[in-house]
């Protein structure tokens, strides 16, 4: 009851605090009136005006590199939503279309220090040593130690990869003929040599040598680390299976 | 060259701020310079005011009025006396205990039938210390907060209390009668 009656009485006296203020206003008015001629008389410095100009001059440089901002903003907000979106068809894309997955797993090779290394993540459950195709090559010769780490066919190229435990490495590749495919050989070394007396095309370069040539049927390529030699005796063994 | 740390963030609060420059800086600068008696500070002085009433624009609904020529002058001169107590060393308030003034020896009927002789009280309160009433204008007239009164008016929140307090102890002494005697 007490704390209700002194905030009532609080209620009053800032209402009466606000009336005298309130005059005071006035007079301080009254006193403005009374000096108006001294006060148009002075003489206001130029660097204030200055600073003035100044002054609003930086608020809109600030206001418009807000604008500015806020606009940037908006507009990587909705960048951002496109390249998801696009993103999120890609990869429904590249998981649902046979075309799209295989195009995906071709860019999925490790470029080692000495030798590229195509590797397929697709499937894994998969048997890859074993070859389940029908009609293709197979080099009935092979130096000691390699065996199959990964046979795979995508569209119509089939990869043959043999290893051995030394490190080295074959890569061999089949496709019918018309199948374009590029190798890098820019600053390497390129020479013509023959293969079951046909023309063929050796390439040289960071350690890898590369094999290219063809019968009626098949275009073929090797890439290895192991000895020219030993590539075109590889080359000129194989036999259809 | 002082801080600048209000972005203006319109055009109409940019106009604002213009108009009432332009009408108003000789009066602003007359009143910071007859505190200070110099140019230099006086330009400061007015430079603080532009920026503080800047963060406050939302209080002045209308330019050309009594209400807002007293604002202005209310905040230079306080800001000026800041200063100039600054410069002179003068340190700004003891604190003091704050005896609470809601008291019980108020009556606020009797302070009523007062009320016609306003204008003499609040001259008189101003006569005693014109902080006083500014820092009372501010409070109850103006209805700023404690803590925009400080902003306002360069000071901590602790002396504008003081200020807020000695102004309401103040005007109970005019009006219990001390110098009512004199009154006109």
């Amino acid at each position: 009851m007490q704390n209700r009656k002194q905030e009532k009485q609080n209620i009053l006296m800032s209402a009466f605090y606000g009336y005298i203020g309130e005059h005071h206003v006035d007079n301080i008015c009254d006193e403005i009136d009374s000096l108006k001629e001294e006060i148009d008389k002075i003489e206001i410095p130029e660097t204030l005006d200055d600073w003035f100009d100044g002054y609003v001059k930086n608020a809109r440089k600030k206001d418009n590199q807000k604008r500015i901002n806020v606009k940037m903003r908006s507009i990587s907000s909705k960048t951002a939503v496109i390249l998801l979106v696009l993103f999120l068809s890609f990869v429904t894309l590249t998981f649902s279309v046979e075309a799209f997955r295989i195009q995906l797993y071709n860019l999925l090779f490790f470029d080692h220090d000495e030798y590229s290394n195509i590797k397929i993540e697709q499937e894994p459950a998969e048997d890859k040593t074993t070859i389940k195709w029908k009609h293709y090559y197979y080099p009935t010769y092979l130096p000691d130690g390699f065996y199959i780490e990964n046979a795979k066919e995508i569209e119509n190229v089939r990869e043959i990869k043999f290893f051995n435990n030394s490190g080295e490495y074959i890569l061999f590749v089949q496709t019918p003929n018309g199948t374009a495919f590029s190798l890098d050989t820019e600053g390497g070394e390129k020479k013509e040599v023959e293969v079951n007396n046909r023309k063929a095309i050796l390439a040289k370069k960071e350690g890898k040598n590369i094999l290219i040539w063809n019968n009626d049927e098949f275009s073929f390529y090797l890439i290895s680390n192991i000895e020219i030699e030993n590539l075109i005796i590889i080359a000129e063994s194989l036999e259809i299976k | 060259m002082l801080f600048f740390d209000i972005v203006i963030d319109d055009d109409n609060v940019r106009k604002k701020i213009e108009q009432i420059y332009n009408l108003y800086k000789k009066l602003l600068f007359y009143t910071a310079y007859s505190i200070l008696k110099d140019y230099h500070e006086a330009e400061d002085v007015v430079h603080m005011a532009i920026i503080k009433i800047c963060n406050h624009l939302d209080k002045i609904e209308e330019i050309e009025c009594n209400k807002t020529k007293a604002f202005l002058v209310i905040l230079v001169r306080n800001i000026a006396i800041n200063v100039y107590n600054k410069k002179r060393r003068i340190t700004d308030i003891d604190m003091e205990r704050l005896t609470d003034l809601e008291d019980e020896n108020i009556n606020p009927e009797e302070y009523m039938l007062k009320v016609e002789n306003a204008e003499w009280i609040a001259r008189k309160l101003a006569s005693i210390n014109p902080e006083y009433a500014d820092v009372l204008v501010f409070r109850y007239t103006y209805q700023f907060t404690i803590e925009e009164i400080a902003y306002l008016l360069n000071t901590t929140e602790g002396n504008v209390r003081v200020k807020i307090h000695r102004a309401r102890k103040a005007l109970h002494e005019i009006m219990k009668g001390e110098y009512f005697e004199n009154a006109e």
